[in-house]
């Protein structure tokens, strides 16, 4: 299984490279300002947003003991989807500004979410936790749609295409705002990955080896919320890597330790989003990324499940 | 020295056990018995959280989760000292006799096997004493003998002191060198095999 790890990696350079060629109704190399300001980004941003929705479903599982875990059960992604269908009621109003004010709306909903989450999290156990998270998610997409049903026309076409998913149209700025969530998110996780190990024994074994849960959960909370509302705000609510590319990565490894499921499970996320990526771009009308990644996801999952 | 003098077990307003009083001395395998609710998982908790450094609380109703090996498995258990030597993990194999398991996945373990990889998992935390809550529940008869006499070789070997409750008195009671038992009106009672009669005059 040793040899798991450069092939994954391997496999994500091709993928990446592929990616990059895909567009246009098909595969070709554009030139100047379409490769720098189309191509070089969307690929970038799937490689981004794939490894951070994997840590996150990577660290969701581990907390909730809960194969199907991650951000998008918890309601992360519902917050982000109910903040911008608020943000494009404003289309058409004085109110709204451009594009950049659904993201935000959508970024900063979904990190009350977390927040809120993590609030709770200190309080309830996991299981609950869990439960919490679901109904949010329920609650905030109930909203959501009484928003729609009234709704203007051009206020429904911005939300529906967010709500599609897409690497596209993002710019250097978002990709270094991605990034750095990437960065901080993975960091946190890393230093928790003991932590993260622990926890997956049940809360009473992490308090009998000297861990805290508490402090385990809050720090994976905010992690996993973090690099979640950063891609979700960007890219719409993607599915599916977050619960898949962790599966993948344990049996690559041959491990559900951490600090090795961790790495390789970003191989994984950046391999799935790439793929996806570039299902949806072949076509001389570009796909929906989240509907991609469903087509190449859903199955996958079902293999893990009947495979176990 | 691992004691209590007079103290009492319950939670909320209602108390479980009273007058609780005992020493502990090094070497001794010790049987808490009592019926269930009776407070026996309360008072080793309490003992746990009295004496952190001395005493270990062994799990042992832990899931055998896929893709963790014996090893890291201890590792694991070794959480807040993350700078022990591996050489604390090798001797804990050791002495429960769990070398050839090292780099076996837990799930592949049985259950007898796995209890006593959780028996190494409180060993290699360097305690004088180790507290075990129903190490033999959901074993079959011949497992639960193993354990028993695995607790009861560690006591002598390694002059530990070992409490674990059980209800398998008649398996558990003999090779115990003490019994404290919880009586149904919640009196304590410590002593050799005769406090069973004593404590509970019914079975």
């Amino acid at each position: 299984m040793k040899r798991a790890v450069p092939i994954l990696a391997a496999a994500v350079v091709i993928l990446a490279g592929a990616d990059l060629l895909a567009g246009g109704g098909g595969f070709s190399l554009p030139e100047g300002v379409l490769l720098w300001k189309l191509r070089v980004p969307r690929v970038l941003t799937a490689i981004l947003a794939g490894c951070a929705l994997s840590l996150s479903g990577a660290q969701m599982q581990a907390l909730f003991r809960n194969p199907l875990a991650d951000p998008h059960i918890m309601g992360v992604s519902g917050g982000a989807a109910l903040g911008a269908a608020l943000a494009s009621l404003a289309v058409g109003t004085g109110l709204w500004i451009s594009g950049v004010s659904m993201v935000a709306a959508a970024f900063a909903a979904s990190f009350l979410t977390a927040l809120l989450l993590v609030a709770v999290s200190s309080r309830v156990s996991g299981n609950t936790l869990l439960i919490f998270g679901v109904l949010l998610g329920f609650v905030f997409s109930a909203a959501a749609s009484i928003l729609q049903f009234t709704a203007r026309e051009e206020s429904l076409k911005l939300f529906y295409s967010w709500m599609a998913g897409s690497f596209a149209g993002t710019r250097y700025l978002e990709i270094i705002i991605i990034g750095a969530a990437l960065a901080v998110g993975s960091v946190i996780a890393l230093v928790n990955a003991r932590g993260l190990d622990v926890i997956l024994f049940g809360e009473e074994y992490a308090g009998m080896v000297g861990a805290c849960p508490q402090y385990i959960r809050t720090l994976s909370m905010i992690s996993a919320s973090l690099m979640t509302a950063a891609v979700t705000a960007f890219c719409g609510p993607v599915g599916f890597v977050g619960i898949v590319a962790p599966h993948l990565a344990r049996r690559a490894c041959a491990s559900s330790v951490h600090s090795r499921v961790l790495p390789v499970s970003c191989l994984c996320g950046a391999g799935l989003a790439l793929a996806a990526d570039i299902l949806a771009n072949v076509w001389a009308i570009p796909l929906p990324v989240g509907s991609t990644l469903a087509l190449v996801g859903i199955p996958m999952i079902i293999a893990i499940l009947l495979g176990r | 020295m691992i004691s209590a003098n007079n103290i009492s077990i319950g939670y909320g307003s209602r108390t479980l056990v009273k007058d609780i009083s005992f020493t502990l001395a090094p070497g001794e395998l010790v049987l808490l018995c009592g019926p269930n609710g009776s407070g026996k998982s309360s008072l080793l908790r309490e003992i746990a959280r009295r004496y952190p450094v001395e005493c270990a609380m062994v799990p042992t109703r832990i899931p055998k989760l896929k893709g963790f090996t014996a090893r890291d498995f201890l590792r694991n258990s070794l959480f807040d000292r993350p700078h022990s030597s591996l050489e604390v993990i090798n001797q804990a194999l050791e002495a429960l006799g769990l070398e050839a398991f090292a780099n076996r996945d837990i799930s592949t373990l049985s259950d007898g096997e796995f209890q006593k990889l959780c028996i190494a998992s409180g060993l290699v935390r360097r305690p004088s004493c180790l507290l075990l809550d129903e190490p033999t529940a959901f074993l079959d008869a011949e497992n639960r003998i193993l354990v028993v006499d695995c607790l009861r070789s560690l006591t002598s070997e390694q002059a530990l002191t070992i409490l674990f409750s059980s209800h398998d008195l008649h398996e558990s009671a003999p090779r115990a060198s003490r019994i404290f038992a919880i009586a149904p009106d919640g009196s304590f009672h410590t002593g050799g095999s005769e406090v069973i009669k004593k404590a509970f005059p019914n079975i």
